[in-house]
């Protein structure tokens, strides 16, 4: 765990050496990254709710899929190199090292975009908290961390998935790609507005609507208009485990592969 | 300097020709990937059609534009994607820091007009890979609905789109010749791309913005990307605003370009004084 900190610090230090450089980095990188958010506020000038749900839901949902994602990004973002180390054969160097491979893998980049995202996520749950009434008490608490560590844990697999592909085709990266970002888009509304082939894929299949939506609901204390039992929301943590474990086989088998082949 | 250009681009206008068929022929090596990219795109399309639309629960129009329209105008800003292009590795970053750069600009082809070329060749490329199945797919999902108007429209339609197009590459070759300047193109990348996303119209169609918010994205080149061509292809334009429009986008255009030869010029010049 130290060494994984001294590896990020170290690696954030040099980002930060070019500094007039960075700071326009930084500017650039918060801006791409919060003008999604516009885009909501902007439509909201225009209408007063979708489906019954306010602009304050939407940001709530908005934040809390948006961090999710974004933490996840941050934890795996040294696996945005996965395809090109495995092209340029920088990956067995890894395997050779006596550091586990993950921890080295994780350390390589910190990057100013995802912290202005997950910022752009904070923003918007702190203002959807601040404006809508709700009722906080131990089980609200819970659910919100539930939420929280349940789509982490949900997107963090997702990614690892996706880098996983690389062992076998690098192409097969941009597909599931359609899954991660598809996912956080979904996830950013609240899923009764989706037709039923949209909810079943994320709700059983890959489950980031699952972990944001019902959670989400005991937190603003709504009934689901699906008609889901509020029950459903204790679930989230078991689905998550399950796809965790699944992308853990995943990988393993993704690495077991890669060695098989004899690169 | 528009002489300049002129002489540049007739002097050498078959190698320019050349280079724009082999970016053509070139994009189709990475067919995987496009698959791919293409079913992301499609995945997009779903979410961004399905979430807009759910907006029209209640209500008959938003800003001027009924959900057909704006079921249309997702497929269309989709489809567009690629052929006016918002990202995109010209290499010229590449070159700047690796001091390549140098025996680039000592070749007798005009940079600029190389690398617009061969970003052409990989536009119609992606008129074949990407728009036309997205376009395809909007269909048969119901979103997209017909062009208003005629034979006028698709020809002020193809036109938007090549000027978007020209529009899209200068802009991205601006974010690329900061290199010469800065450590890395990656603030300015950002802002142009966060630019192109919000007042290109691409999160939600600038009809939707309020009056303050849809005036500043007027004045703005980014309008003139892709959203110009919705607007055409919705019929929400008369004839006086379509002239006027694409008198801006060809205004656009031009500034543009200049901008780009201008700051490529200081660029090298800056070099060679470096002693590259």
């Amino acid at each position: 765990m130290r060494l994984y900190f001294t590896l990020v610090s170290a690696a954030l230090r040099t980002q930060m050496a070019y500094r007039r450089s960075f700071l326009l980095e930084a500017f650039g990188q918060m801006f791409a990254a919060g003008v999604e958010i516009l885009g909501v506020f902007f439509l909201f000038s225009q209408i007063s709710d979708i489906q019954g749900w306010t602009l304050w839901d939407i940001m709530y949902f908005y934040g809390v899929a948006v961090i999710c994602l974004n933490v996840g990004e941050l934890l795996t973002s040294g696996l945005d190199d996965l395809p090109q180390m495995i092209r340029d054969g920088e990956f067995d160097r890894l395997l050779v090292r006596p550091v586990p491979v993950f921890v080295q893998i994780f350390a390589r980049n910190i990057k100013l975009f995802r912290l202005g995202k997950i910022a752009q996520g904070v923003v918007a749950l702190v203002l959807a908290l601040w404006h809508l009434s709700i009722d906080w008490n131990a089980l609200t608490m819970l659910m919100l961390g539930i939420s929280f560590v349940s789509g982490i844990v949900v997107f963090t697999g997702l990614l690892i998935a996706t880098a996983t592909s690389s062992f076998w085709t690098i192409e097969s990266n941009e597909a599931f790609s359609a899954f991660t970002y598809g996912g956080v888009q979904m996830a950013q509304f609240p899923a009764s507005i989706y037709p039923a082939w949209v909810r079943r894929l994320f709700f059983y299949v890959i489950p980031v609507g699952f972990v944001v939506y019902f959670p989400s609901l005991v937190v603003l204390g709504r009934e689901d208009p699906l008609g889901f039992p509020a029950l459903t929301a204790w679930l989230a943590p078991v689905v998550a485990s399950v796809f965790a474990a699944m992308t853990c086989l995943f990988w393993k088998i993704g690495v077991n592969h890669y060695q098989s082949t004899g690169s | 300097m528009i002489r300049r250009l002129g002489d540049a681009f007739a002097g050498a206008f078959l190698a320019y020709v050349a280079f724009t068929a082999m970016a053509f022929r070139r994009a189709f090596a990475y067919r995987i990937a496009n698959w791919a990219g293409l079913f992301t795109n499609a995945f997009f399309l779903f979410f961004r059609a399905y979430a807009l639309g759910a907006c029209f629960t209640g209500r008959e129009s938003i800003g001027t534009m009924r959900m057909q329209e704006v079921l249309t105008y997702t497929t269309l800003s989709q489809a567009l994607l690629m052929v006016v292009p918002m990202w995109g590795n010209m290499g010229l970053s590449y070159n700047v820091r690796s001091g390549q750069i140098a025996v680039e600009l000592s070749r007798p082809i005009d940079y600029f007009l190389m690398h617009m070329s061969q970003r052409f060749g990989v536009g119609a490329y992606y008129v074949l890979a990407r728009f036309t199945p997205m376009m395809i797919i909007g269909a048969a999902m119901g979103f997209l609905a017909g062009p208003a108007g005629g034979v006028f429209t698709l020809a002020a339609l193809i036109l938007s789109v090549l000027l978007g197009a020209w529009i899209a590459n200068c802009l991205l070759f601006l974010v690329e010749v900061s290199s010469f300047w800065m450590e890395s193109d990656r603030g300015m990348r950002g802002i142009v791309q966060g630019l192109s996303l919000v007042a290109g119209g691409l999160i939600i169609p600038l009809h939707f913005f309020p009056g303050w918010a849809y005036d500043a994205a007027n004045a703005l080149p980014f309008r003139y990307l892709s959203y110009f061509s919705v607007e055409l292809y919705l019929g929400k334009l008369d004839a006086g605003a379509t002239c006027s429009a694409f008198g801006m986008q060809f205004a656009w255009a031009a500034a543009l370009t200049l901008l780009c030869r201008r700051a490529l010029a200081r660029g090298s010049r800056k070099l060679v004084i470096h002693g590259g």
